[in-house]
């Protein structure tokens, strides 16, 4: 989806518009790390899954793997953002991607409201981003009060559709989203980090038993 | 836990139906279709009745902008060569305090919810452009989802309702403006057409460029120069005529534009017709000692398509050596005339050599980036042009 997104918009691609690379030396895109942090979390899922692996060895390379197709995309697709709109005009719009997919407009007028197509596979894909986690969700609230997870994938609907209709604005729906990114990074770093301290500390006991 | 499955199934059936579709259906008939929009200042001959004026304007009248909105009738565009002249669509003007203002305006007015989804062109008129930031003009279109950002943009001479009844041997003058923006492959006398969304990223990157002018005539209208707008202010500053043009495209270049330059011949004073097939044109920064200066070179590959000088024989290379050089001097003034009236005279740069700065030397162009315009109109430009004649038609002279 997102590759045809960037074939489609190389029409309109300006080479110089993310042009000067660089001009500013290295330090402000050191500055950007922390806020793109969140757009590639997500990746936390596999620390579950990993304990369902066949081969959990081999996590490792196939995380790497799909890590770096995500990066090359959104590497390509946030450059497609600054060719095509200029950087000024990525800080201005709400939604640079759907603006990129707006601007497609292939000759004679016969192909237009790409985003439309867009936006319909875009749930699709968010759709299955968010069942693996639904999953896990109701699998761990299971193992902790010892029950089937499978009631679980009900009772956690309710609350995901609550706190999804919670944001009272746009605004406050980004506030959310960044909040999540940050527990994100709470998830990511910080709770394997606790987690292992207590192996750690319950390391000998774990493995006599 | 039969009872609770059931339980759980129900909920979230009853959840489902906060989140149907369809709920925003709207049916083809109740939808006018808005084919054009044109801004305007209000005209005192043109006076909506309202409530006996009991809602005051907020700002002066000054400030207020008319819209006119091209709907189209579709039952007339189906009837083709019935020989029923009827107009295929209805211009409607309003006037109102803010853009939205007017199209909610048109609720009073209209039986149909109008519809920017098939909007083809947005045309400001001059007058209103040198008055209004024209970054608030385009702002609801900007942030409406129903508009493209690839609507074509162009500045009117006259109001925009005399421009939107000629239809020529179109069926619509709104598509008839859509498809003259596009002309610009084919001449080098009206610029390369602007979208809705190159014209916001000029204007929020405050930097200055130029728009399609329409003008009308009689029963016509047609595109002829091109209105300046100053980045920074994003406003209209002035027009440049179709020489001006016919130069910022020599200079620009690279835009799959084709189009003639009339050269004359040095040895017998006559004139000399070049097609051009491609331009190439690369702006080369120089800074030395604090000084910034441009080099523009300008390549082009085309044909001889028509020469009036006796017996211009093209089989002759000396022949084809003049006529590259007459067209080198005839292009290299036409883009002297253009950097005089924009650079000099308007001050403003709108063929982006600043980007070109800021590519090669960022260093350089912060400092001076605040006051680009002015500093611009300083520099100096030196222009070099390169003309390659490759053929000369099936005819090549005309002694026998």
């Amino acid at each position: 989806m997102l590759v045809a997104l960037i074939v489609l918009s190389l029409k309109d691609f300006e080479f110089d518009n993310i042009r000067p690379v660089l001009g500013d030396g290295v330090v402000p895109v050191l500055k950007g790390i922390k806020t793109s942090f969140i757009a590639y979390s997500g990746f936390e899922i596999m620390l579950i899954f990993t304990a369902f692996m066949k081969e959990p060895q081999k996590a490792v390379k196939s995380m790497m793997l799909g890590i770096s197709v995500v990066i090359i995309l959104y590497t390509l697709v946030v450059l497609i953002s600054f060719g095509t709109l200029t950087v000024e005009e990525v800080k201005t719009v709400t939604w640079p991607t759907m603006t990129v997919a707006k601007n497609i407009e292939l000759p004679g007028e016969f192909f237009e409201r790409f985003e439309s197509l867009f936006s319909v596979l875009w749930v699709l894909s968010m759709y299955t981003a968010f069942v693996p986690f639904q999953y896990v969700a109701s699998f761990g609230l299971g193992q902790v009060l010892k029950k089937d997870y499978r009631i679980f994938v009900y009772a956690t609907l309710p609350v995901i559709y609550i706190v999804a209709i919670y944001p009272r604005d746009l605004n406050s729906v980004f506030k959310l989203g960044d909040f999540i990114g940050y527990l994100a990074l709470f998830t990511i770093i910080i709770m394997p980090l606790i987690f292992w301290v207590i192996l750690m500390l319950r390391g000998k006991s774990v493995e006599s038993s | 836990m039969k009872a609770a499955r059931g339980i759980c199934m129900l909920s979230c059936m009853i959840l489902l139906f906060p989140i149907t579709g369809c709920w925003d259906r709207v049916e083809i008939e109740d939808v006018g279709i808005v084919l054009g929009i044109g801004f305007d200042k209000p005209s005192e001959d043109m006076k909506e009745p309202s409530q006996t004026m009991a809602v005051q304007p907020i700002q002066g009248k000054n400030k207020r902008i008319s819209m006119m909105h091209h709907f189209a009738i579709p039952k007339h565009f189906a009837a083709k060569e019935g020989g029923l002249a009827l107009n295929n669509y209805i211009n409607i003007v309003s006037e109102g305090d803010a853009v939205f203002d007017n199209i909610n305006r048109l609720s009073s007015r209209l039986s149909r919810i109008p519809s920017y989804e098939h909007l083809r062109i947005i045309v400001i008129s001059g007058e209103l452009a040198k008055t209004f930031d024209l970054q608030n003009m385009i702002n609801f279109l900007l942030r409406n989802t129903e508009t493209r950002r690839t609507i074509r943009v162009m500045i009117s001479e006259g109001k925009t309702s005399d421009i939107f009844q000629k239809k020529g041997i179109d069926s619509n003058p709104a598509l008839k403006l859509r498809g003259m923006a596009e002309e610009f492959h084919k001449t080098l006398l009206i610029p390369p057409l602007l979208e809705l969304g190159d014209m916001s990223e000029n204007l929020t990157g405050k930097k200055s460029f130029i728009i399609q002018r329409v003008v009308t005539f009689g029963k016509e209208n047609k595109l002829a120069g091109a209105a300046v707008i100053k980045g920074d202010q994003g406003r209209m500053i002035g027009w440049i005529g179709e020489k001006e043009v016919v130069g910022l495209n020599w200079l620009k270049g690279g835009n799959k534009q084709t189009g003639i330059t009339k050269g004359v011949d040095p040895k017998s004073g006559e004139r000399i017709v070049y097609e051009v097939r491609t331009i190439k044109s690369t702006i080369v920064p120089k800074v030395e000692a604090e000084q910034i200066s441009f080099e523009v070179n300008i390549q082009t590959e085309g044909r001889l398509r028509e020469d009036w000088a006796y017996p211009g024989n093209a089989l002759e290379e000396s022949f084809v050596k003049r006529a590259e050089q007459a067209t080198e001097v005839s292009i290299k003034k036409s883009v002297e005339t253009a950097l005089a009236k924009t650079q000099k005279e308007y001050k403003v740069d709108v063929i982006n050599f600043g980007k070109k700065l800021e590519i090669k030397y960022p260093k350089v162009w912060k400092q001076i980036k605040d006051d680009w315009d002015t500093t611009f109109s300083m520099l100096p430009i030196k222009v070099n042009v390169k003309v390659k004649i490759i053929e000369f038609g099936i005819r090549g002279t005309k002694k026998g």
